[in-house]
């Protein structure tokens, strides 16, 4: 486990152990950990909310989050875990505010994430939408940046609710394998 | 076939959990199962929630502005300190407002009666606003449930809409001149439904039963005309008690409609068939 501290990273933070003992846990910087992971929140949030006001409150409450749980397996896991808490924000914040698009498809959404076929550069994100064909990335998109439901999505794409549920499952199933085939490439 | 359509509908509802979509009530059903031990779950579930996780990685990055991060070290640092650094503090603090010893000087009796009394008051402030608190977020959370179940009856009430506009462009495409029905049948001749064909609205009205695909195959409906190369109409979806009622567009340029084909496909778009015909019929 690895202890976020408010200021610099240090080696090692006090902890009293059960046995009533002081001994020091592995930390790290919150300020770090914003430098290295905000420019990926603030873009989830902007892709969910497309509003940078609405984006940067959700951020604020998001590392506030963080901060109140305190400890997390590594630093991977609690860029993940931000992830996580920012794409849930998101959509609720979406929803408090008259909700997702009920007429329309995200098409600008697709377009800003999954259009572009250029070979991702170093940290960049790997371009996994594009192992999708057309209307099961629509399906994902609508379920992953909007957290509808397969009721919602059929109403969306005038589809059978099993027919969502059957691209949904196929879409996340195909997004696995590309990243199989990816990590396998990069070996 | 019956169990890989269960397998099937297992991993459908492994996607859905792992996207953080399904309502509470499905919620609880499937980590039932999971703690039931369903294997096809746990996998399901571990290979979709791996995908979730490199999509929320997928959104491109955006610098937000500087003031942001001052906000943030500024508001945590206004927060009470993790729980493990907290320990000390909350020390002091209960060192800090410890009582003191009392004092062997006894006080009027007056000020004791109001002392209780404001305690009192306070401790049933305190209740009150405790029950308040409680019966807000018990409303809230039914809140929340009720506009899940809506949003699922909003669906299903749009999935039977479109079952009903199905079923009226079915009877309209009857009582067209040129329309025709298409008996089909299984390789053992066994009737299993009809398609009805449109020649010129060029649609093609599916209602068949068959038993969820097995993983990773998909029904597909072949347009054949005579000894042409046979054209995929579509994906037909199996809904759950295996029906399937569906719609599907033609493009214009197709020559007239001889036989169609139902098969059984691993590939996603083949452009043709590679396994035989499950399910065939030509035109009356």
């Amino acid at each position: 486990m690895v202890q976020l501290t408010l200021n610099t990273p240090q080696a090692s933070s006090p902890r009293e152990s059960e046995k009533g003992r002081i001994e020091h846990e592995p930390s790290f910087g919150l300020e770090e950990l914003y430098d290295r992971t905000a420019p990926r929140v603030f873009g989830l949030l902007l892709k969910i909310l497309e509003r940078r006001s609405a984006a940067e409150e959700v951020v604020l409450d998001v590392y506030t989050q963080a901060w109140r749980e305190g400890h997390f397996e590594s630093e991977t896991d609690a860029e993940e875990r931000l992830l996580q808490l920012a794409r849930s924000r998101g959509i609720e914040q979406l929803r408090n505010t008259g909700g997702p698009p009920v007429t329309e498809p995200p098409t600008v959404a697709m377009g800003t994430v999954a259009g572009e076929n250029k070979p991702p550069g170093e940290g960049e994100p790997r371009d996994i939408w594009g192992s999708l064909d057309l209307e099961d990335r629509t399906a994902l998109e609508l379920a992953f940046y909007f957290g509808l439901n397969t009721g919602e999505i059929a109403l969306q794409l005038k589809l059978p609710r099993e027919a969502v549920r059957r691209r949904l499952a196929e879409a996340l199933s195909r997004l696995h394998q590309a990243l199989q085939d990816q990590r396998r490439g990069e070996r | 076939m019956r169990y890989r359509g269960e397998e099937e509908q297992a991993r459908r509802q492994a996607a859905l959990y792992a996207l953080g979509i399904l309502n509470q009530h499905e919620s609880e059903i499937f980590e039932t199962r999971l703690r039931e031990g369903c294997t096809t779950c746990r996998h399901a579930l571990e290979e979709f929630r791996s995908a979730v996780r490199e999509l929320h990685r997928s959104a491109p990055k955006t610098v937000p502005p500087a003031y942001l991060k001052d906000l943030v070290l500024a508001r945590v640092a206004r927060e009470p300190m993790s729980p493990t650094t907290a320990i000390p503090q909350a020390t002091a603090a209960e060192t800090r407002t410890s009582p003191r010893p009392p004092s062997k000087q006894k006080g009027p009796v007056l000020a004791w009666v109001l002392a209780v009394a404001a305690l009192v008051a306070a401790g049933y402030l305190l209740y009150i606003w405790q029950e308040t608190e409680r019966s807000l977020q018990t409303e809230t959370f039914k809140t929340a449930v009720l506009e899940s179940e809506a949003r699922e009856l909003q669906g299903e009430l749009t999935e039977a809409a479109l079952r009903l506009e199905t079923l009226e462009e079915m009877r309209r495409i009857l009582g067209l001149p040129n329309s025709r029905m298409i008996r089909l049948e299984g390789s053992d001749a066994s009737p299993a439904g009809e398609v009805y064909w449109s020649p010129q609205d060029n649609l093609l009205i599916v209602s068949a039963r068959l038993e969820q695909p097995p993983p990773g195959r998909q029904y597909l409906i072949w347009y054949l005309s005579g000894p042409q190369t046979p054209h995929a109409a579509g994906t037909l979806d199996v809904q759950a008690p295996g029906e399937v009622l569906q719609k599907l567009e033609l493009s214009s340029d197709l020559p007239p409609l001889t036989a169609v084909g139902v098969t059984l496909e691993e590939v996603a778009d083949p452009e043709d068939p590679t396994t035989p015909f499950l399910l065939r019929g030509v035109p009356n």
